[in-house]
């Protein structure tokens, strides 16, 4: 141990990466794969295909992973300590939700350090929805001494699409939650992504350069007509057959190997080589699309009531990806 | 009784078992059950086979043979297993929810159940979840299970366990405490000492500081961020003053780290507030109004800054219409200004505060208390209601123009609620309207010719709206309102008074209401009037033109004594009408109507007669229909 870190948990203080290293091994000790976070821009982890296309299928799915999230809107040119355009998520996801799912979250603040037996925790009710992925889930606020640190999440729907079974979503915001840990205020002076690395030294130039973009100088014309070009595409992609190729026992667009499938031939393609379509590419597009639009609205370049057809327009081609997705599980 | 992790409930005096019955069962009939020398057929042998009995045991009753069959009674218990499940699954809730694999739906997911009847437990599952005897303590104060198989064994083993079961007990420790620890006058509101009885199953009042220096941000932001976001009461000193202290109910953990904990997350907060309370001084009001140039109200309506001319001009018509034409330039001030911290810092950021910065930043640039009462009020009734004065005018005359000018923006484009879509707030808005109207300071006007006015103030700004579309939607919008808030009127008089004239103008519309209860009481007024009603519209129907006003009808043309005598009192019951005297007005001309009909030919080969007997027939339907279709009413 360094002199630093050894000054630090004397302190009783705890790094970023520390912070998301005790959630990783406590989640992974509850039976869930850690996976890393999605390589598209998204507002939050509820938008990485690991939620938003596996949530749907019957299959149990437990999950543990830091998204990077952009919310162009959010930018203050790091002049607020405690928000910015770009910060991470820490996502958990449990499918179907284990009766015990509140007792392993409680243990997990227990696990950071936030002793449930001088802290007051509660749950306080708050739905959720994300209407641009046609999202809706009941459930909780977790506040810890009157601070939310965590969202907790039954998801009903998916893409418009009813959840059978149900999950639990856990979304932890994982800066503030060290924060808080700490006694400290402020991403840009306090927080420490390592014993002697400042979170300000990684994320800084990003964060100021990413609001200048997104408010001063990022082509709203550009933008528009990308949004038109990715929302084409991924109906495009969506929209494509996806056929069986025997000899290979590979998917396909090739017509080539067009033929009709009995059930049972889907049936075991499917839970081999799962979707025949495309989903996953698709919503990438759409995915790119959701974060153009909330560049053009943090830019204050799309009305009250354009606003809502553009949402309504992300959702078509979010649910068009959760609808191919579910495909390999009928029959 | 119940908290944020139980639902409690207990009957009480249940019997131990259903009491026995007797069931009636229909045989064969006689013919068929009884061969010629009365030996029972094979049917009848067995229907008694189906139904266990003897044939002695069977009676005859017209044409049938019946038994009266003993159904003993079931153990309640058993009827509870069945019963209780069936219950729980029937509990509906605003809003409900699945989990895990469970398909069937609750608020939340069900965790435990304890049911217990006579000491011994209710046998029953719901999503896999077994009833017993056990339930929970505290979660964190006590997290360890306890049993009980009355309610007399739970509620003391549950204040063993740290839990208040009782949400009113739970008021009272909250409202006790909270004054208890405090150092100044909490603010204890009903709606969030009530929404703290059900965050907390085991409340403690701690009082905690935020820094000074945020004292000077407005009040409405540090009550907001407190009450609203946090949950906590705000303290006011002994002159009402908010100071930097606050109380909070925790439900665990210790008081000194719960403390430290809110304040950090308070103090995280104003400071946020006070970035954007700086930044918004350096501005002037006038400024950011200017800015709202820049701001879109609605695709087709035109930036928010025009909005604020429109309003100026309608606050002022609604002012001189509630008779205060002297506040006509306030309430222009007042229209000008209302939207213009739309555009500040504060506002962006906490949408919540629209209205409240708006009036703190004009009384900072200097406006009359009046106009910055009416700002503050504009998106919120209840503080409107509490406003007195020239402040309750002005407030009066911007909610109305507020509300009126959106309703003709979307109406006149076509924007309606559908179903239960109505994402503009078109049918609330109407609703607030009704309320403002009817409210201790009335407004007596007409929404109807507001309305127009509205679609004028748009006109003038070179903004096309359809009018038709926009007044016929709104009479439906109203007519829909009422239906809505007038459940408890008996439906033939709120059909009744929904075909009348009046819908946009609530003020009357409620007089007439009352006018319609008090007829659709006295069942032979309603039917004399009818008469008229029915007779006029028959000739209407097939054509003939009528001319319901009677001071065109010539008593001499009436060719009728009593029908002069119906002239005279129908044209001194039109007088008294006016001046208000309503069904006493309307009851002294049910002998005449009675006798002109009885005695009279209304349709008289003579043209010249039957026009004037059908004219004042007309008349006299129109005094009675003025307050709405009294066809409509039943009996």
């Amino acid at each position: 141990m360094s002199v630093s870190a050894r000054v630090l948990s004397w302190l009783g203080m705890v790094t970023f990466q520390n912070l998301v290293k005790i959630l990783n091994e406590y989640w992974s000790a509850q039976g869930c794969a850690i996976l890393q976070g999605y390589d598209v821009e998204v507002g939050a982890g509820t938008k990485h295909p690991a939620t938003s296309l596996r949530v749907l299928g019957p299959e149990a799915w437990n999950v543990a992973y830091v998204q990077p999230s952009r919310r162009p809107a959010d930018g203050r040119y790091t002049r607020n300590p405690q928000r910015s355009q770009r910060y991470y998520q820490y996502q958990v996801i449990m499918k179907p939700s284990p009766n015990n799912i509140v007792d392993l979250y409680l243990g997990s603040l227990d696990a950071l350090g936030f002793d449930t037996d001088s802290n007051d925790v509660r749950l306080v009710e708050d739905d959720w929805e994300d209407q641009a992925a046609g999202a809706a889930g009941v459930g909780w606020e977790v506040w810890l001494n009157g601070t939310e640190v965590s969202q907790f999440t039954f998801f009903q729907q998916m893409g418009g699409i009813e959840c059978n079974p149900v999950c639990a979503e856990i979304t932890y915001g994982p800066e503030r939650l060290c924060l808080m840990r700490n006694g400290q205020n402020s991403f840009w002076k306090d927080l420490m992504w390592t014993e002697t690395l400042p979170y300000r030294e990684v994320d800084f130039q990003l964060e100021m350069q990413h609001n200048i973009y997104n408010f001063e100088v990022a082509d709203t014309d550009f933008l528009f007509s990308m949004f038109e070009m990715l929302e084409k595409e991924s109906k495009r992609v969506v929209e494509t057959e996806v056929y069986h190729d025997r000899e290979q026992n590979i998917l396909s667009s090739d017509s080539a190997h067009k033929r009709e499938l009995s059930p049972e031939e889907k049936k075991s393609i499917s839970a081999e080589l799962g979707s025949l379509s495309l989903a996953y590419p698709a919503l990438d597009l759409a995915l790119k699309c959701s974060h153009i639009f909330n560049i053009l609205d943090a830019r204050g370049a799309i009305s009250v009531t354009e606003r809502a057809a553009y949402i309504n327009r992300i959702r078509g081609r979010v649910r068009a990806c959760c609808l191919k997705h579910i495909e390999q599980y009928k029959n | 009784m119940g908290t944020p992790r139980r639902l409690i409930v207990s009957l009480a005096e249940v019997a131990d078992q259903q009491p026995d019955s007797i069931k009636e069962m229909r045989g064969p009939g006689i013919k068929g059950a009884y061969d010629a020398s009365e030996t029972p057929t094979a049917a009848l042998l067995g229907f008694c086979r189906g139904q266990g009995v003897e044939v002695t045991d069977l009676r005859k009753e017209g044409d049938y043979v019946w038994v009266d069959k003993k159904i003993a009674g079931r153990p309640t218990l058993e009827v509870l297993s069945e019963i209780l499940p069936v219950s729980v699954r029937a509990l509906a809730f605003d809003k409900s929810m699945r989990w895990g694999s469970a398909r069937m739906r609750f608020a939340r997911p069900i965790r435990w159940i304890l049911a217990s009847f006579g000491g011994d437990v209710v046998p029953f599952d719901i999503e896999g979840v077994e009833a017993g005897l056990v339930s929970m303590g505290h979660r964190f104060y006590s997290r360890k299970t306890f049993t009980a198989t009355t309610l007399e064994e739970y509620l003391p083993a549950a204040l063993e366990h740290c839990v208040q079961p009782d949400a009113k007990i739970r008021e009272k420790m909250i409202r006790d405490q909270s004054v208890a620890i405090c150092s100044g006058t909490p603010d204890l509101t009903e709606a969030l000492v009530s929404e703290n009885v059900f965050l907390t199953e085991w409340p403690t009042a701690i009082e905690g500081n935020f820094s000074t220096e945020y004292l000077e941000l407005p009040e409405a932001v540090l009550v907001t961020a407190m009450a609203k976001h946090e949950r906590m009461f705000p303290v006011r000193d002994a002159a009402g003053k908010l100071t930097s202290k606050f109380v909070w109910i925790r439900n665990s953990g210790k008081d000194d780290a719960v403390r430290a904990g809110n304040e950090w997350v308070l103090n995280a907060r104003f400071n946020d507030a006070k970035f954007f309370y700086d930044e918004d001084k350096k501005t002037d009001f006038d400024d950011f109004l200017a800015q709202t140039d820049r701001m879109l109200y609605q695709e087709k309506l035109g930036s928010v800054r025009a909005r604020g001319d429109r309003l100026a001009t309608l606050c002022a018509l609604v002012v001189s219409e509630m008779g205060c034409e002297d506040l006509a330039d306030l309430a222009r001030t007042v229209g000008t200004y209302a939207k213009a911290d739309l555009s500040t810092g504060l506002v962006s950021e906490m949408a919540s505060l629209q209205g409240l910065i708006g009036a703190e930043y004009s009384a900072r640039a200097g406006h009359p208390s009046a106009v910055c009462d009416a700002i503050a009020a504009q998106y919120d009734l209840t503080r409107l209601f509490h406003l007195t004065d020239d402040a309750r005018v002005l407030g009066t005359a911007l909610f109305i123009a507020d509300q009126i000018d959106k309703l003709a923006g979307h109406l006149g484009q076509g924007i309606a609620p559908t179903g239960s879509s109505d994402p503009v707030g078109l049918r609330r808005a109407v609703g607030q309207l009704i309320e403002v109207a009817w409210s201790d300071v009335p407004y007596t006007g007409d929404f109807a010719h507001l309305l127009h006015s509205a679609l004028g103030q748009y006109q003038t700004q070179s903004i096309t709206l359809d009018s038709d579309t926009a007044a016929t939607t709104l009479r439906e919008i109203f007519q829909g309102r009422y239906l809505a808030m007038l459940s408890d009127v008996r439906y033939d008089i709120r059909e009744a008074a929904l075909q009348g004239p009046n819908l946009t103008q609530p003020i009357n519309f409620r007089s007439q209401l009352e006018i319609l209860s008090m007829l659709a009481a006295d069942t032979a007024l309603v039917q004399t009037a009818l008469r008229p009603i029915n007779i006029s519209a028959a000739a209407e129907k097939k054509g003939i033109v009528l001319v319901r006003d009677l001071s065109l009808v010539t008593a001499a043309d009436l060719d009728s004594a009593s029908g002069e005598a119906l002239l005279t009192a129908a044209k001194a019951a039109e007088r008294q009408l006016a001046q208000g005297e309503t069904i006493s007005a309307l009851k002294a001309l049910q002998p005449l109507v009675s006798d002109f009909f009885e005695s009279t030919m209304i349709m008289a080969d003579d043209p010249a007669t039957r026009a004037a007997r059908l004219g004042l027939a007309g008349g006299v339907a129109a005094l009675f229909q003025q307050f709405g279709d009294l066809t409509k009413l039943e009996g």
